[in-house]
């Protein structure tokens, strides 16, 4: 929560002090336009007592504002942020994430920066004590390649980590490689993890999935691997990493089944899957159905 | 009585001259230090890609105390997540003059604000600057400093003279 006071306007921090702050989700700064929260699974504006769903009433930040607070998220040190900037987040600190719009920079080609930035997008994680404790129970459970589904912002990163954490409770004792591209699974600072993910997790951070995946089972020998937000490039590596005996736990977005059927790499994702769980968009990590290979609907 | 006046005279001009011999060593002091720490933000943003609080709080305890003190303002800033770096009210080196002042405010005003690239560019750009200035008053200090020195101890003498 002091983290967060160094990079939010004084209206806006002082309006948070007053919400429950475990069930405050996101929190968006756009120039010119409302602030607003995603609190509890709802979303609101923020007034100086609160919550508010009238716009009239809601505290609204300017473009100084959206910029002093770019600028002390990066510490007043963009270069260090330089790569995560150019892919359109920054990671500052105990898994916080924010998604930054604005005009794109390109320098041959490719992205570079971001400038006129007009929107930040505070993720904040949070630790759902045995939200996976249900599925964890289940014969799908650690010796299976689970992918997890739902809609942005319900719990996707909540459910893997404490699957995560479950894995450590496993009396065989299994290790987990954490491909932590965003630095949201394990929030890592100073070579810490700031959530708890057991005694058998080890984590590379910032590194691409691919890299992630080759270097680290070469190197760690997991016998699971845990990523977040996979795409269709990633699903050649878990492919392999599948066939070489490792488990896989990730997540991916999506509704509902589906969704899931009319990806256009859906034949492929059931290649490597064994069970896909997903998640409900009423309640943050809860699971809303379960289906087995043959996408045949399971009871816990 | 008397004489009570002519030690205060002496002492005065003494001090004045003293006075004016430090400012220039302080300024040389100053400029050095800058100049050495332009070298070490060059290594730690261009190879470490290091961030500026930990500069600043590596720098403060390695050079005299007018940089040491723009260096705690610079982690109170930061700590505290002010806008900018360095304001100019809490810089208040009446030593220097406007036009040096505006040059140190507009290097703390360029610093932590793009990439390593550019930043490198606009550090280079000011090292030379401080280098320049740097030389510029190690000379200074070395010609005028024991001048100031000598013209307060006679100047003293003058007005103890003028007295008698």
């Amino acid at each position: 929560m002091q983290k967060l006071k160094r990079i939010l306007p004084i209206s806006t921090f002082e309006a948070i002090t007053k919400l429950d702050f475990e069930r405050l989700q996101e929190i968006r700064l756009r120039t010119d336009k409302p602030v607003s929260v995603l609190y509890g699974g709802k979303k609101y504006f923020l007034c100086s007592q609160g919550l508010t769903l009238e716009r009239k009433k809601a505290l609204t930040s300017d473009k100084v504002q959206v910029e002093n607070a770019l600028l002390a998220a990066c510490e007043h040190s963009m270069h260090s942020y330089a790569e995560q900037m150019s892919k359109g987040f920054l990671a500052p600190f105990d898994g916080v994430r924010i998604g930054v719009c604005g005009t794109a920079v390109k320098n041959n080609g490719e992205i570079t920066a971001f400038k006129d930035v007009a929107a930040l997008n505070i993720r904040l994680p949070h630790r759902c004590k045995n939200c996976s404790e249900k599925f964890c129970s289940s014969s799908f459970f650690p010796h299976s390649n689970v992918l997890v589904i739902s809609s942005p912002g319900r719990g996707k990163t909540t459910f893997l980590r404490d699957m995560i954490f479950q894995t450590s409770l496993f009396p065989k004792g299994l290790n987990v490689l954490v491909a932590d591209e965003r630095n949201e699974i394990a929030g890592m600072s100073d070579g810490k993890s700031q959530f708890d993910l057991g005694e058998r997790a080890d984590v590379i951070t910032f590194a691409d999935k691919g890299f992630a995946f080759s270097c680290g089972v070469r190197t760690m020998t997991p016998d699971i691997v845990a990523c977040d937000e996979i795409d269709e490039k990633d699903l050649i590596s878990l492919f392999e990493i599948s066939s070489a005996g490792v488990n896989i736990y990730a997540t991916m977005h999506g509704k509902n089944l589906e969704d899931l059927k009319s990806k256009i790499s859906f034949e492929k994702i059931k290649k490597i899957f064994d069970c896909f769980v997903f998640l409900s968009d009423d309640k943050l990590g809860e699971i809303a159905a379960v289906y087995d290979k043959n996408l045949v609907l399971q009871t816990l | 009585m008397k004489a009570l006046f002519m030690i205060f005279v002496m002492s005065a001009c003494v001090y004045i001259g003293n006075d004016f011999a430090k400012k220039l060593k302080r300024k040389e002091r100053l400029f050095e230090d800058l100049k050495i720490f332009c070298w070490r933000l060059k290594n730690s943003i261009g190879f470490f890609n290091e961030k500026l609080l930990n500069v600043f709080e590596k720098s403060q305890s390695e050079c005299g105390s007018d940089f040491s003190d723009i260096c705690k303002n610079c982690v109170s800033s930061l700590n505290n997540t002010e806008d900018k770096l360095l304001k100019k009210e809490n810089f208040a080196k009446n030593f220097l003059t406007d036009e040096e002042k505006d040059t140190i405010l507009g290097f703390f005003s360029c610093l932590g604000k793009s990439d390593s690239a550019s930043q490198l560019k606009q550090i280079e750009g000011y090292e030379k600057i401080f280098e320049q200035k740097n030389e510029e008053y190690r000379k200074n200090a070395k010609e005028k400093g024991g001048l100031y020195k000598r013209l307060g101890i006679f100047a003293g003498l003058f007005l103890i003279v003028l007295c008698l």
